[in-house]
């Protein structure tokens, strides 16, 4: 068994890295390219339409669940509001061509299941998108911007995000005190801040581009890893008394293949087909439930999502994802049957 | 103006492009000798030729700076250098096991795991209507199959997939798919057959399980296909021996074929698939060790 959960291993590894490659390249070049004014032209001034607009980014940003954490971290550093970023990051796992064909092609070349997840993940990802709109704005936060002068590890990233806000929120002129540090601080580092000057020479972006994505590669990498050991050793030694918990009730199967879908942390372009095997154990409600709550609450986005987001962001974004997941599922049996 | 002292070690940017070293030779190494078939599916074999190819030049970009200079006004009350953490150590995990152990492709050991679960084939709606027989070579009397009595994919919703020359392989993921499409390509021919050996428990001594991984990705998603063989010296050959079969496809009632994962997937009557082997030839396992699913091919 051992030898198989080294398989398992070394095959989720050798999968997910030209996807995290990808994502940590796309996050490296938005950073260093494309300064704050050019993105926030490129985004709609309307932030409800904003989040909207993001939600169907995957068809031209592709990258898969693996790649979407850095991509978002550089969204947000260039102004990006938190609410459009996270819901990117929930959907273009899913709302991609690649996954929506593997989708198809997993379910017997039949498109009502690639369909059916297509819309649940965008319901879903937008009206988290919207909610935290509304916190942001409660908040008198529309556009947080201190990130843009910031390039920290993601863990103080997420931190001095908080500290930002808490300093703003009560204490306007310290904040002011506290951000002209940063400024100072990070000048070294910031050459997003420096993106839209000209002066740079191409080698000088170039060694920008590798010096940001080694250090995302490693901010990421770990997370990867443990996350695909996990996944292996659960492939390996789970339980066959495990699956009875899918069985075909209307609500307990949705439950027992949220639990599934997030311990098994499968890639987007995988998880199908493991839903399809897992199908005559479940139910649809069962099946559709699976497929959406595992590229928005697993593993890696557990360990990942705190350390770019700040708290109140993601404990809404898991608490609202499990529950209207858990809806819908329940919904959908109650439905079909 | 900033004064140019000796340059400095950077021991944390050093590891870190020892990790990047690492990474390189691990793809190196599964691309070169070919083990990255026994991980992932083939078309994702350029992609990880393109990634060694970065982690290359991240390896290359990153010990070029091992040694920064450090300047007087470099003054602003922090350090540049990276410093290694736990987080590096588990990224070096898979470096470490994949190029100090061994690796093989997935084997029967994964089917008593509970995720690998039955295949179904893409057709649902079956009749038991009537199949023209196609004139080709026919098996032995007793092992003949009546075309008229066996399930078919009714209606023209399917088209009819290519017809194989009797003789040649036939891959175990073709006859599933096919097989209720187009019975008469199938059942009373000849053709090859390549898997590996799995004995169910408590099969008789004349029976194998002849198997296959099929993946879309990585070996996470496998579902294993098999079919059964029927020859005399079955037992002869242990779990997990790859092996060509050269038989006819005919039917036989098989007890708890239901319960047994890899053939499960021909759920439509009580007598299933079985290849009637003429020859059996033990060979190596093949380059490309899995079939392909669908969104792979």
């Amino acid at each position: 068994m051992w030898q198989s959960a080294q398989t398992l291993f070394l095959s989720i590894v050798l999968e997910s890295l030209p996807f995290v490659l990808l994502g940590v390249l796309i996050s490296s070049l938005i950073q260093e390219l494309i300064s704050q004014e050019v993105l926030m032209r490129l985004l709609p001034k309307n932030q409800a339409f904003a989040v909207v607009v993001s939600s169907l980014l995957g068809f031209v940003l592709p990258v898969c669940d693996c790649g979407t954490v850095p991509v978002a971290r550089a969204l947000i550093s260039k102004g990006v509001p938190l609410s459009a970023a996270m819901t990117f990051t929930l959907s273009a796992p899913v709302v991609n061509p690649l996954t929506m064909a593997a989708t198809y092609a997993a379910f017997g070349l039949n498109a009502k299941m690639m369909w059916m997840r297509v819309f649940a993940t965008l319901v879903i990802s937008i009206a988290i998108g919207w909610t935290l709109l509304s916190v942001e704005r409660r908040k008198k936060r529309s556009i947080p911007r201190p990130p843009a002068h910031l390039h920290l590890p993601m863990i103080e990233m997420a931190a001095a995000r908080e500290h930002h806000e808490h300093h703003e929120h009560h204490e306007h002129h310290e904040h002011h005190e506290h951000h002209e540090h940063h400024e100072h601080h990070g000048h070294h580092h910031d050459h997003g801040a420096h993106a839209h000057h000209s002066r740079r020479s191409f080698r000088q972006v170039v060694g920008s581009v590798l010096e940001h994505a080694v250090l995302e590669l490693f901010e990421v990498g770990g997370f990867v890893v443990f996350s695909a050991a996990v996944a292996a050793c659960l492939q390996t030694w789970l339980p066959k008394s495990a699956l009875s918990l899918l069985s075909d009730h209307s609500i307990f199967s949705v439950v027992g293949m949220m639990v599934l879908a997030i311990l098994l942390s499968l890639c987007s372009e995988a998880d199908s087909f493991i839903a399809r095997s897992l199908a005559p154990l479940s139910t649809t409600g069962g099946v559709l439930s699976f497929l959406v709550i595992g590229q928005m609450v697993d593993a890696r986005n557990l360990l990942l999502l705190p350390r770019v987001f700040p708290r109140w962001v993601t404990v809404r974004t898991f608490v609202m994802a499990l529950l209207s997941t858990l809806l819908l599922g329940i919904a959908c049996n109650l439905l079909l049957s | 103006m900033s004064a140019m002292k000796s340059p400095k070690f950077e021991a944390g940017t050093f590891v870190q492009g020892v990790i990047l070293l690492g990474f390189t030779i691990f793809l190196l190494k599964f691309l070169v000798t070919g083990g990255v078939y026994a991980l992932v599916a083939p078309y994702l074999v350029v992609l990880l030729w393109i990634t060694a190819g970065v982690f290359g030049v991240l390896t290359f970009f990153t010990l070029s700076r091992i040694f920064r200079p450090v300047q007087e006004h470099d003054h602003h009350g922090h350090s540049h250098s990276v410093k290694p953490g736990l987080r590096w150590l588990v990224l070096t995990a898979p470096v470490v096991v994949g190029l100090v152990l061994p690796t093989h492709a997935l084997g029967t050991a994964m089917l008593t795991t509970a995720l690998k679960n039955t295949p179904r084939p893409p057709v649902e709606a079956v009749s038991q209507k009537a199949t023209q027989p196609a004139a080709q070579e026919s098996a032995p009397s007793d092992d003949l199959v009546d075309l008229s009595t066996v399930p078919h994919a009714d209606g023209g919703e399917y088209e009819k997939p290519v017809h194989r020359p009797v003789g040649s392989d036939l891959p175990l993921d073709e006859l599933m798919f096919n097989i209720l499409v187009a019975p008469e390509y199938y059942y009373n021919q000849t053709y090859q057959y390549t898997g590996f050996v799995y004995h169910p428990p408590g099969w008789p001594q004349n029976r194998l399980v002849l198997l296959r991984y099929m993946i879309s990705c990585c070996t996470a998603d496998a579902t294993p296909l098999g079919v059964t063989v029927e020859w005399k010296d079955a037992d002869k050959y242990k779990n997990d021996q790859w092996l060509t079969v050269e038989g006819t496809l005919s039917l036989r009632e098989i007890a708890d074929a239901d319960e047994i994962v890899p053939i499960a997937w021909y759920q439509m009557s009580k007598k299933k698939p079985a290849v009637i082997a003429k020859n059996v030839k033990p060979i190596d396992e093949p380059k490309i060790p899995y079939l392909g699913k669908p969104v792979s091919k």
